[in-house]
């Protein structure tokens, strides 16, 4: 018969025994926490923007990084027209008819955009001379023109009367942008010629100037004042494409919204106006351009102004 | 059950400062969104290496992670290393690059190009000509720690970006996705 003592002993043997092993499966698990042979950096995760940091609109509400000229509702037959701010135009130049319409001789297009991006700062960028669908460009197919009258071309030509010379629309398109304020009033534009002419820009005296008044024996100054055009567009630092090196084809800033994205960014926005037409006092202006046919496309992006 | 007695003395431990206050054998990084392509010199490796964890840089998207290794056993062992992509999306393992900071030495890994550039030429900066080829389509390098003593530690950070410099870096890999895991193992004796 087993004793009391000896049941006794046994009893703390068990217990000491259950210590034991407690602290034989603590210490396998501390281990195991801090003792890995093994260990991870995980989850080193890159995910490339969707592309689609800058948007645009037509009405603020349904926005895709392109937009079509059937979704602008607007004129696709340009009369030659004038104007001296980008912002009010009249029709001519050689020949005044009073005040231009919009859409009717000149193509208006109001445009938003937004954005969640850290650069703020719109501009028309990326001038391309070659047909893609990237860059801003403009193109046409040219007209044959025959002259009726003698007269004279840059570099003091002379065009005989009924040689062929041929024209072309781009040449004489001017395309102003501007900020749109909270009363939908443009303040300020910037013009741009796209041919990126200056010889060819503005009020020259050869040209379609020269042809008119050969044709119409009409004395016609050129006009004194002349516009600020910029024949260029802002080149983005090559080193850094989100970074302007010049404001020259800057449109505008982006102001926040209490509007925020998916992943909870502030989403910014503005609105701006765009006009296009065919300037009157360009020398490429003359009779038959109004004919040709434009392809132009415009690319907007977002960059950091230059200081 | 078994315990392995080696347990007890050999180990190694991860932690994102250098006083171990939160060692952990797994450390997670933050996923970086809507990362643009951008290229070596606009790093700010300067604030990543002194930075524990994660860096946040607020004028570029790219991963920057800084963290120390310790030795926490009782041996001097061997460690091997990998970088590995365990998804990736859109091929963008061809368009990152992967630069390692292990005490201050710099190595940038790529994937060999396999755009040629459309003609035209490639110009890579100095640090992007210097850089190491991935070993294979999931390893992007796997090194050795020779002679880890008891106690030592070793920093390291981990930086990821799209390079727009390379000529894989194109359009199509908008919408992309990649991710990588590093891993330390002890070399086992046998």
């Amino acid at each position: 018969m087993m004793s009391l003592r000896m049941m006794t002993l046994r009893l703390t043997l068990s217990i000491l025994g259950l210590i034991l092993y407690l602290f034989i499966f603590g210490s396998v698990t501390y281990a195991w926490v801090t003792m890995a042979q093994i260990n991870n950096i995980d989850n080193l995760t890159l995910i490339a923007s969707s592309g689609r940091e800058l948007l645009i609109s037509t009405d603020d509400e349904n926005y895709d990084t392109t937009i079509s000229l059937q979704q602008l509702h607007v004129s696709n037959q340009l009369k030659d027209v004038t104007t001296s701010d980008g912002i009010h135009f009249t029709r001519g130049g050689y020949m005044e008819r009073g005040d231009a319409i919009a859409q009717q001789d000149y193509m208006v297009i109001d445009l938003y955009f937004k954005s969640t991006a850290r650069e703020r700062d719109l501009f028309l960028m990326n001038r391309t001379f070659e047909n893609s669908n990237r860059g801003t460009y403009i193109e046409s197919n040219g007209i044959n023109f025959i002259p009726k009258v003698h007269y004279t071309e840059d570099n003091h030509r002379l065009v005989l009367k009924d040689s062929i010379i041929r024209y072309y629309a781009k040449d004489a398109v001017r395309i102003s942008f501007g900020e749109m304020d909270e009363e939908g009033q443009v303040q300020q534009a910037t013009i741009y010629d796209p041919s990126e002419n200056e010889f060819r820009g503005y009020g020259k005296s050869f040209g379609a100037y020269s042809y008119y008044l050969a044709r119409t024996n009409t004395p016609l100054s050129l006009p004194e004042y002349t516009p600020s055009i910029i024949y260029g567009l802002s080149e983005p630092d090559p080193a850094n494409p989100y970074q302007a090196l010049d404001n020259r084809s800057w449109i505008s800033r982006l102001k926040p919204t209490d509007e925020t994205d998916l992943n909870g960014k502030t989403i910014y926005k503005t609105k701006i106006r765009l006009c296009i037409w065919i300037e009157g006092w360009d020398p490429d202006a003359i009779d038959g351009i109004l004919n040709d046919q434009l392809r132009i496309q415009l690319e907007f992006k977002l960059a950091h102004r230059a200081t | 059950m078994s315990v392995d007695y080696d347990s007890y003395k050999r180990g190694i431990v991860l932690s994102n400062n250098e006083s171990f206050r939160e060692a952990q054998p797994r450390l997670m990084t933050d996923p970086v969104y809507g990362a643009r392509d951008m290229t070596y010199s606009w790093l700010k490796l300067e604030e990543v290496v002194v930075t524990e964890g994660n860096y946040t840089d607020p004028d570029y998207d790219y991963v920057a992670y800084t963290f120390y290794l310790k030795n926490n056993g009782l041996e001097t062992v061997d460690i091997v290393y990998h970088i590995r992509i365990t998804d990736s999306y859109k091929k963008m393992e061809d368009a990152i690059r992967v630069l390692v900071i292990e005490d201050d030495i710099h190595t940038i890994y790529q994937k060999p190009d396999y755009n040629d550039g459309q003609g035209i030429p490639v110009s890579y900066t100095m640090e992007l000509r210097k850089t190491q080829k991935f070993l294979s389509d999931t390893i992007v390098t796997r090194q050795h720690i020779f002679n880890f003593q008891p106690g030592m530690l070793r920093k390291y950070s981990v930086v990821m970006w799209i390079e727009g410099t390379d000529p894989d870096t194109t359009d199509d890999i908008l919408g992309g996705m990649i991710k990588l895991q590093m891993n330390f193992s002890i070399v086992s004796d046998q």
